[in-house]
Order: C-alpha cells, then sequence, then structure tokens
C-alpha cells in the first residue's frame, strides 16, 4: 500500500480537478443558468460570457464569486454567479434583498446606519449588506465618495479608501441593474412592447411639434418618459449586450440597451437581443423552465451569423471559471507542503511523503500549467500581461525550478520551495483579482504579442528565480538557527542550490531587463530611461551580480551569501509591487494599501531572518554551520 | 605604491563595494523622481559624479552620495583592471570574458547615448494636412530675430541659444542693425493677457461693490439672513459672524435681529461680514480646479484676487504691463518657480532691450505663450520672440490622417496612428508612411515614434498628432551589448550545468544524524 499511496494520491487529486472539466450543464427541468451564462456580452472592450461578468463583479463587490443568501445562519442558501446574475437581471426586487456588499469598516456601517454586529435575529452577519440596506444612504455615500476622491491616494484614510471601494461597489451593482433592461422595469417584455408600439405615433407628434403644427401632447410625452428612462441607463456606462445589426460590423458595433431603445425611437427594427432577452426574463419570472431554455436556445440561434467563435469563446471562458484551476492549485500545494515537512519529522521512515509530496506537487504543477494554457490560448496573449498573471506566472516558473531542484537532491527541499512559492504567489494572485476583470485588454503600447512574450517573460522568471533563492537561503537559515535538522550534507546542497539558482536569475533578469530596453526603444527612442519599473529590474540585476561577485570574491562566506540572498526577496518584491506604487513612470498603478502594508510586513520579515543569519554559529542549533 | 593602487583597482572587493553603492544609488534615484521629476532626478542622480544633499531636501537624502557617472566609470575601470591581470584564454572563461566585454559595451554606449542623443518633438498642432520640416526641444528655448524675406523668397532667422540668455549676454548678429541685451530671465513664468485680466478684475470689483451695498444699512441684515438660510457655504459665514460678536444662536434669523437692536453690535456684525464674505470671494477667484490650469481666463481670476488679498490695488483702466513696447504692452507676465512634475512644463521667458549705436530702443519681453513680435528699425522689419529650440530637417512631414481607436465600451486606447506624407527634394522621395505605437519611422538618422494625438478642438474638429524625435547615433550599442553578454552568461551556465550534472553524485535521502530527533 505504501508502495502506491504517492502515485494513488496524485492520481485522485488529479481526477477531482479535471473532472470539472466540460461545459457545465443543467438539471434537467430547471431553468437552464448555465445555458443562460454563456451568452456572450463586451464589457470592458473584450467579449466574455455573462458568467465571467457576474463572477467579476461579484469578486469586486463581495470578494467571493457566490453569494450567501442569508449568512447569519448556518446552511443557508448559497447562489452561484449566474443564478445571482439572473435575479441581478430580472427579479430586481429579490436581488435587491440579497446581503453582497461587504462592508468591513466601522465607520463605513455608521454612515449608513448598518448594525455593527452580527445579530441572527436582526438578520444580519455585520458584514454584508443588501443593495436596500445601502440604498437608502446613496447620497451620503455620493458626497463622501467626491470628497474622499479628491484626497490625494497616498493620504488617504483607511475609512476613505473603504468608502470608495463601497462606491465603486454600488457603480458596479447600478451596471447589473441597467444591463438588459431599465432598473425599475416590472414588466419589462409588456414594456418594451407598448414602448415599440407608441414610436410611430411619438415619432409623428415630434414632427408635427418641430413644424410648428398641431400634435397629440400626451402621445409625445409618453415617448419623452421612455427616452429619459434610457438617458438615466446611458449615463451608467453598463456592459454592451446587443449585438450590430449587420455581423459585419464585428464587436466595434455592439451596444448598449439603452442605445437600443433611442435607436428604436429613431425607427430602427427592434434589435432581436432585446426581445430576447425580454422573453428569456419573462420566462424566468414565471419560473417557466421550458420557455426558459426556448428563449435562451433561440438567442443563441439568432447570434449564429455572428460566428462560431463567438459562442464558443464564452462558452470556452465558462468552462475555464468552472474548472477554477489556480484556486484548486492552491489547495493542493498546502497539502503537498505538509507532506514533505510532516516527512522531516523522520526522513527514515516517511520517506514515503516525501515522494506523495513530489508527485502531488507535481500534479498541481501539471494544474497550474493547464490553467496558465488555457488563458493563454483564450486571451490569444502570452502568459503574463497584467500585475495579476505576472503572481500566477512567478508562482509556475518557482514550482517548475523547485522540482528540478527535487529531481537533482532528492531531500524534499525542492518540493517545499515549489509548495511554498506556488502557495504564496496564487494567494498574491487571489487578492489582485479582486479589484477586476483579470483578462483586461492591452493598452495599445502594450498590444505588442512579440514583447510580452520575450522581455515580459524572461524578466518574470527572473522574479522567479530570484524569490527561489530566497527562499532557499530562508529556509536555510530558519533550518540553522531553529532546529538541528541543518545537517553539513544539508548546508552544503543549500549553499550550491542557492548559487545555481542565482546564475540562473543573473542570466534570466539580465536578458529580461535588456529585452525591456530594447522594447522602449522601439517604442520610445531611448534604450533606457531610468523610469521606476526598469530601474527595478536594474536593481535585481545588480543585485544578482553582487552575490556572484561576493562568492566568487570569497568576499562573503555561507551565512553571509544567504543573507545576500534574503535581501535579493526584498529587492525583487521592491521591483515587483514597490515602485508601483511611487505614482511616477510608465508602471505605475496607483497606491493599493493593502498591498503596501504586506510588502512593508515582508520585507520586515526578510530584515528579521537576515538579523538571525548574522548571529554568530554557536548560537545556531544545527551543528551544519561553519 | 603602484603595486597597491593596482591591487586596488583589481580588486573583486571595490566590484563588491561599487555592485552595492551602484543598487543603492538607483534605489535613491527612482525615489527621487516622486519629489524631483524624472527629468530633474536623472541629471541629478545618474548623470552626475557626486549628488549633494541641498536645502529643502526629503529626510532620506544622504549629505553625499556617488552619482551614476562616478560608478559607471570606477566599474569600467575596475573591470578592464581585473581582466588585464587575470586574462586567459580558455573554455572556461569564454563565457565570463564575453559577459564582461558586453558589460564594458553596454557602459560606453550609455555614455555615449548620454553625450550624443538628442530628443525633440514634432507637433502637428493644427491637425491633418499640416506639413513640418523641423522638430521642436522639449525644454530648450532659443531667441530668435526674423528678417523680411530677402529675394529668394526665403525668410533669414538668427538665433540665440537659452545659454546665452541665461548668462544675459548682449547678442549680435549678421545683418541685424541692432544689439540685444538681456535684462532679465526667467525659467517659468505665466503670460496674462490684459483683455482677461481686465475681464477677471472687472468681475471681482463689481461682486466687491454688491457686498457694500448689501451690507450697507443695519435694517437690510435680517433680510440678507433669511436668503442665506437655504445655502451651507453662506450660512456657515453668518453663524461665524455672528460668533465673532457673541451671538450663538442656531436661529440666525433671530439672533441678527437681536443684534441689530444694538447699535454698536450691530456696527460690528456688519463689519464682520463683509469682511468674512470679501476673504470668501477673494479665496474663490483663487482657486483653479486642476483640469482648468491652462486656461488664461482662470489664471487671470487668480492673480487679481491673490493681488487684493494681499492688499495691493487694481485698476482696471491702468492694470501693469511687462514692456513698454510690443505684445508686453497687452500682457503681464508673472514670474513662477520653476516646476519638476512628471507632466508640467515650464514656460521661459526673457526680457530683451534693442540697441542701436548705444542708443534703447526700448525694453521687449518675449515667451513661448506669445507670438513673434514686430520691430521696426532702420525702415526695415523684424520679428522677434522666444520659442522653443527648433531643429531643421531636411525633408518635411506633412499629417495626411490620424487614428484613435479604443476598445468597444471603454476607454483603453487601442490604437494611435499617424499617416503621413514624407517628400525629401534632395533625393527625389514623395512616399506615404505608417507611424503606430511600437511602429516608429526610422528615417535619415532619426526616428519618430507616435507620442500623443488630440484634436483641434475638444469635441470634433481636425485630429492633432506630436511625434517624438530622436536622434541617438549610438542605439546600436545596447543591442549588442545585450547580445554579448546573453551569450556569455548562457556559455558560463551551460558549461556549470553539464560539468554539475555529468558528475557522479552520491545521493542520500536521509541526514547522517537521522537516528536522533531532529526538530
Amino acid at each position: 500500500m505504501k508502495k502506491h499511496a504517492p502515485l494513488l494520491t496524485a492520481v485522485l487529486a488529479l481526477l477531482w480537478i479535471f473532472s470539472a472539466w466540460r461545459t457545465p450543464s443543467d438539471k434537467a427541468g430547471a431553468i437552464a443558468v448555465n445555458a443562460f451564462a454563456r451568452l456572450p456580452l463586451i464589457a470592458g472592450g473584450r467579449v466574455q460570457p455573462l458568467d465571467s461578468l457576474a463572477r467579476n463583479t461579484l469578486l469586486q463587490i463581495r470578494e467571493k464569486q457566490t453569494v450567501n443568501t442569508a449568512p447569519w445562519e448556518s446552511g443557508a442558501k448559497i447562489l452561484t454567479a449566474s443564478e445571482w446574475l439572473l435575479e441581478m437581471f430580472f427579479k430586481q426586487e429579490l436581488a435587491d434583498t440579497r446581503p453582497v456588499f461587504r462592508i468591513l469598516h466601522t465607520d463605513v456601517k455608521g454612515l449608513l446606519g448598518l448594525p455593527l454586529d452580527a445579530d441572527p435575529a436582526k438578520q444580519t452577519d455585520g458584514k454584508h449588506f443588501s443593495w436596500n440596506q445601502v440604498a437608502s444612504k446613496l447620497g451620503e455615500i455620493r458626497e463622501e465618495a467626491r470628497r474622499a476622491s479628491s484626497v490625494e491616494e497616498s493620504a488617504r484614510t483607511p475609512y476613505d479608501r473603504a468608502l470608495l471601494q463601497l462606491w465603486n461597489s454600488v457603480g458596479l451593482y447600478m451596471r447589473l441593474q441597467n444591463t438588459v433592461q431599465p432598473q425599475n422595469a416590472k414588466d419589462w417584455e409588456r414594456e418594451l412592447q407598448r414602448f415599440v408600439e407608441a414610436v410611430p405615433a411619438g415619432r409623428e407628434a415630434a414632427k408635427a411639434q418641430q413644424a410648428g403644427q398641431p400634435h397629440d401632447e400626451a402621445v409625445l410625452e409618453k415617448l419623452i418618459n421612455e427616452l429619459q428612462r434610457a438617458s438615466v441607463m446611458k449615463e451608467i456606462n453598463t456592459a454592451l449586450v446587443i449585438p450590430p445589426a449587420q455581423p459585419a460590423e464585428g464587436v466595434v458595433g455592439w451596444m448598449r440597451t439603452d442605445e437600443g431603445l433611442f435607436r428604436i425611437a429613431r425607427g430602427e427594427p427592434v434589435p432581436a437581443a432585446m426581445r430576447s432577452y425580454a422573453t428569456i426574463g419573462t420566462a424566468f419570472r414565471n419560473g417557466d423552465a421550458v420557455a426558459f431554455k426556448a428563449a435562451v436556445d433561440l438567442y443563441k440561434e439568432q447570434l449564429a451569423p455572428y460566428g462560431h467563435a463567438l459562442l464558443s469563446k464564452c462558452e470556452r471562458e465558462q468552462v475555464f471559471n468552472h474548472l477554477a484551476p489556480f484556486y484548486k492549485a492552491t489547495v493542493l500545494y498546502v497539502f503537498a507542503g505538509l507532506c514533505v515537512l510532516i516527512f522531516t519529522l523522520a526522513p527514515e521512515r516517511l520517506a514515503f511523503l516525501r515522494e506523495t509530496g513530489r508527485l502531488l506537487t507535481l500534479a498541481t504543477l501539471l494544474v497550474h500549467s493547464s490553467g496558465l494554457i488555457y488563458r493563454m490560448v483564450l486571451e490569444g496573449r502570452p502568459p503574463v500581461t497584467n500585475l495579476y498573471s505576472s503572481a500566477v506566472f512567478i508562482g509556475w516558473g518557482a514550482c517548475v525550478l523547485g522540482l528540478l531542484l527535487e529531481r537533482v537532491w532528492k531531500n524534499g527541499i525542492g518540493v517545499l520551495v515549489s509548495s511554498t512559492a506556488g502557495f504564496m504567489t496564487l494567494i498574491i494572485a487571489h487578492n489582485l483579482a479582486l479589484s477586476g476583470d483579470t483578462m483586461e485588454m492591452m493598452r495599445a503600447v502594450l498590444d505588442t504579442n512579440f514583447w510580452l512574450a520575450t522581455h515580459v517573460v524572461v524578466v518574470t522568471l527572473g522574479y522567479s528565480s530570484t524569490f527561489v533563492a530566497g527562499l532557499l537561503a530562508l529556509l536555510y537559515v530558519v533550518l540553522g538557527v531553529f532546529t538541528r535538522a541543518l545537517t553539513q550534507e544539508m548546508a552544503k546542497s543549500l549553499s550550491k542550490m542557492v548559487y545555481g539558482i542565482v546564475c540562473f536569475a543573473a542570466l534570466f533578469s539580465f536578458v529580461g531587463t535588456v529585452l525591456g530596453g530594447i522594447w522602449a526603444d522601439q517604442s520610445w527612442g531611448r534604450f533606457w530611461g531610468w523610469d521606476a519599473k526598469e530601474n527595478g529590474a536594474l536593481m535585481i540585476v545588480l543585485w544578482n551580480a553582487l552575490f556572484l561577485h561576493a562568492r566568487w570574491g570569497g568576499i562573503a562566506r555561507d551565512r553571509g551569501l544567504m543573507s545576500l540572498a534574503i535581501a535579493g526577496n526584498i529587492v525583487t518584491a521592491w521591483s515587483w509591487f514597490g515602485v508601483n506604487m511611487l505614482g511616477i513612470g510608465l508602471h505605475s498603478y496607483g497606491f493599493m494599501s493593502a498591498a503596501f502594508n504586506w510588502l512593508m510586513l515582508f520585507v520586515v520579515s526578510q530584515l528579521l531572518v537576515m538579523g538571525f543569519a548574522a548571529l554568530p554559529p554557536r548560537l545556531w542549533r544545527s551543528a551544519g554551520v561553519a | 605604491m603602484s603595486q597597491r593602487l593596482w591591487r586596488f583597482l583589481t580588486s573583486l572587493k571595490v566590484t563588491v563595494v561599487l555592485l552595492v553603492l551602484s543598487t543603492l544609488l538607483v534605489f535613491l534615484g527612482t525615489l527621487a523622481q516622486v519629489h524631483e521629476g524624472l527629468w530633474e532626478a536623472q541629471e541629478r542622480w545618474f548623470k552626475s559624479y557626486f549628488v549633494f544633499r541641498r536645502a529643502g531636501d526629503v529626510w532620506w537624502v544622504p549629505p553625499v552620495f556617488t552619482g551614476g557617472y562616478t560608478l559607471g566609470f570606477g566599474l569600467l575601470i575596475n573591470l578592464l583592471a581585473a581582466h588585464m591581470k587575470r586574462f586567459q584564454l580558455s573554455w572556461k572563461k569564454v563565457g565570463i570574458h564575453l559577459t564582461h566585454a558586453g558589460i564594458v559595451l553596454l557602459l560606453l554606449g550609455q555614455l555615449a547615448t548620454d553625450m550624443f542623443s538628442r530628443e525633440s518633438f514634432m507637433r502637428f498642432d493644427q491637425g491633418e494636412g499640416q506639413t513640418l520640416a523641423y522638430s521642436e526641444a522639449h525644454r530648450e528655448v532659443e531667441l530668435v530675430v526674423a528678417a523680411e524675406a530677402g529675394a529668394d523668397g526665403r525668410e533669414k532667422v538668427v538665433s540665440f541659444t537659452g545659454k546665452a540668455l541665461r548668462r544675459k549676454l548682449t547678442l549680435q548678429g549678421a545683418d541685424i542693425p541692432f544689439e540685444l541685451r538681456v535684462t532679465e530671465f526667467g525659467e517659468n513664468c505665466e503670460v496674462l493677457s490684459h483683455a482677461s485680466l481686465k475681464e477677471a478684475a472687472t468681475q471681482l470689483l463689481t461682486a466687491i461693490a454688491t457686498l457694500e451695498t448689501k451690507y450697507a444699512q443695519l435694517e437690510l441684515l435680517p433680510g440678507e439672513a433669511e436668503k442665506s438660510l437655504g445655502n451651507e457655504g453662506r450660512l456657515s459665514v453668518w453663524k461665524e459672524a455672528l460668533a465673532a460678536v457673541g451671538e450663538k444662536d442656531k436661529d440666525i434669523v433671530a439672533a441678527v435681529s437681536r443684534v441689530v437692536g444694538d447699535a454698536g453690535r450691530g456696527e460690528r456684525l456688519r463689519e464682520e461680514l463683509k469682511k468674512r464674505f470679501k476673504t470668501q470671494m477673494l479665496a474663490a477667484f483663487q482657486k483653479i480646479p486642476p483640469m482648468q490650469m491652462a486656461n488664461d481666463r482662470m489664471r487671470s481670476m487668480r492673480y487679481v484676487g491673490k493681488e487684493l488679498s494681499e492688499g495691493r490695488t487694481l485698476q482696471v483702466d491702468a492694470l501693469p504691463a511687462s514692456a513698454s513696447v510690443g505684445a508686453g504692452k497687452q500682457a503681464l507676465v508673472v514670474p513662477q518657480p520653476e516646476v519638476r512634475g512628471m507632466d508640467q512644463q515650464n514656460t521661459p521667458y526673457a526680457k530683451v532691450e534693442l540697441l542701436q549705436k548705444g542708443a534703447s530702443l526700448g525694453v521687449w519681453v518675449v515667451s513661448p505663450w506669445l507670438n513673434l513680435q514686430e520691430v521696426s528699425v532702420d525702415g526695415r522689419t523684424f520679428k522677434i520672440g522666444l520659442r522653443n529650440e527648433r531643429y531643421y530637417q531636411p525633408f518635411s512631414l506633412k499629417l495626411l490622417k490620424t487614428t484613435h481607436e479604443v476598445y468597444p465600451g471603454t476607454e483603453i486606447p487601442k490604437n494611435f496612428q499617424s499617416r503621413l506624407l514624407l517628400e525629401n527634394t534632395e533625393t527625389a522621395e514623395k512616399r506615404e508612411v505608417d507611424i503606430s505605437m511600437n511602429n516608429p519611422l526610422r528615417y535619415g538618422g532619426l526616428t519618430f515614434y507616435q507620442h500623443q494625438m488630440g484634436r483641434t478642438e475638444p469635441n470634433g474638429g481636425k485630429g492633432t498628432s506630436a511625434l517624438q524625435v530622436v536622434r541617438n547615433p549610438s542605439w546600436i550599442t545596447p543591442y549588442l551589448g545585450c547580445a554579448i553578454v546573453s551569450l556569455g552568461m548562457l556559455w558560463q551556465f551551460l558549461y556549470h550545468l553539464v560539468g554539475f550534472l555529468s558528475k557522479p553524485r552520491s545521493v542520500k535521502t536521509a541526514p547522517e544524524t537521522a537516528s536522533a530527533p531532529i526538530v
């Protein structure tokens, strides 16, 4: 049993994950939520399924991809993002009672007069609130948000930031409310029909009025009232849900529901998509699963002339959303890491655990890689396009390096590095995803797959390897100072590993940095402009060069070199995150307060370990260091 | 002694120290950009030998630090010396040699770039259809004197560099019948036209006069108080004024009626109100929303608001002027502190006295914000002015079409593109070219990059385009240097990796002291 357990564990893990690799189906006889959620729209400039819009919105306002309908009691019903979206579109009175606004800051709750603590009797968990609870104070939120947004980013108080976050959530929520119908519509199918019927008479009346002839005032007013609703929608800037009348117009021709309304008022035909969504809505409100499915299928047929690629892209993205490979990889990395940690307690007796950890990590790497490749195919882009994907890719690179180390040394260290780095970077990625769509379109200057594939990938591998070297050095110091596990042999192998990885890091960070310079020369006419991010990359190169020369010159010994490698973590984190927060240069993403606090914490922790490394060898518990 | 120096120069310890200092310098130079702006920080930290602490610096600036040139040359010397000492030709060392040779090339290339490269801009701000045969410097200005067109139909332009202006020299040019004596030069200013100044001053003075009549008599106060009830800003002024005369009642109308009953307190309240409302008004005039900084009228309002609040007087009929002749008669040039932010630009100005045989013809004020000004001397007409330095090219570019695309439903830019007609009479070339992001035009030793795009009017008009023009004769060095270093590192890396992997190793999964508990 013990012999086969490692392989069996890894295979089971893979089965668990890849069994979800299929188009999500709907239960027979129930509302076809998944079929609905596969329908296309354009948000943030790109084609995506409704499912993605729902998930990205929920991630931003609730920090989760699902809705707990009653978080104050256990076992309450959980809505998937798509189910919630259906309610948002077509049953707004119900949706407005769902506690989806996550509000933690006490003063913000105070401003809104919301309960501060969990109280099942009052049906609240003190953290999640519904639109109905928030909307009565919209005026106050708007005023405060206006004030807070005029404060410079780095000078904003936690309250200011929480409030702006809420304001953003309110905006996102209103977008969904107005995406396929005006937010106060009760029976949109009927209202739409009435509007369509009122148009000819209304247009006649308008023409007559302009010509100064007698006209029916009531008819004209009816038309104007409807158009006023459309004008309100226009302000809200929703996603584009109506494909152009002529498929040849392509993505540029897509429009919002309000635009469709204006076109109807100009006497143009009613876009098929508007009718379809109205019918789908009626069927959903009536709970008529058959009519719902029929309406969704009909709309799909209407979309057929727009090309197979449109629907298949949305379907693939929905599969990817359901597969959630990075989330599952995060969980698996934890198990892999635990296996190896337990293994170190009794390496001889528990050797099978190292093997389990190794195979589990290998399986996880497979999941991680599939996720990366799936994303690349979906986007038609190289792996790294933004901060989010850089985190995913750094973790991937570190995991590969760790497994290579394990292949050579076979002592569990490599697995520990792989699982730790994989886990940490995916957690970072998850938090970065909370700020919105992770597959956003690339601005003009970044819109070049050649440089994204070369410069960005290579420089990110440079980050990966510098972090791996730093992680190994951390292990060296922690094991050495606090445990007896750092034997002479182990110390020797660790320092060799660090050296090898730093060589690798020097190569990658140098080549990546220079490729960035060449890109800059191609785009702006200067190879080197001392831009903050360029400088960050240069610092990594210099630091790696420093490590190598210090080693070759015998200027630093093992402990000193380990400290240098740990400092490399700080340099890399600075380049990765720090420079983006200065608000200068070409890579400025603005000040991210949460990220800044974590960065500071990280720096302090690394300095602390460097402090331990500086302790004289007699204070180390392990005898392996010289 | 010389042996010790040689040992020092070739020492690896020196390398390590230089690398530590370089890392720190890059870090500090990046931080400095936040306060000093990119250009200034570059000049001060990277293109210098030493950085000295200045008054007004942020707390972390050290008293003195090594600048980019010192460290760059230091590394260069150290590298060359070390190679002279330790050079040996062997397969094992090929990688190291290549790497270092490439780095030498990169360092020298960067130095050459610093010395020889020049950046300028070609701004097609008249929109499509405009033809330009020159580019303009971003910061450097020149004083130009243009003579009337001669027999050949070309106007002759004599220009003087910004350096000469800063040194306040007296300038002479061939075929110019006068001398130009620079009496004043400033790096930044704003130019306020009399038209907008007059408008702003009239508005403010009228508002103040209205204030006087509104609170002229005690009886008027309760009525005014009542009118202010709906307006929070005004209400708070009333409350403050009432508090100043000892009234804290929340019902201000009642409070005012009470105060007015007592003539002494009433008078004091009247003065308080006038004073407070005036202050508020002056403050409102001086506040410009950041989006409107470039608006002449807004700046004029700020100027008159400031003048009055600092106790100076203003007369609409006799506005101050900056010069007794030329455009300066109708404008006021107000010196401003130099700006250094990323998106901020300085507008220099100069005062120039024209002298003919020692006799003054008057003092002209010149600035890029004022058009060229006509001067008549000896029956000939000249135009003088200050403008961004121009670099003429032997060919011209005509803007044919601009394309500015965004992703549907967003403001995210998808594509910027300028289509231009390139015309070179020397080579009889006449062809159309496209310049877009990541796709520059390289021609005549210059490279043209798509820089900015806009329209002649906020919502419509013709499309405008600005190209960045770079001359960099040493552009090839980083490409070569990079290739050589990469090759060297790869060689070294593979050499070691192959050696390492082919070496037989004894593999042990357990530490030697496995019998004892180890954690």
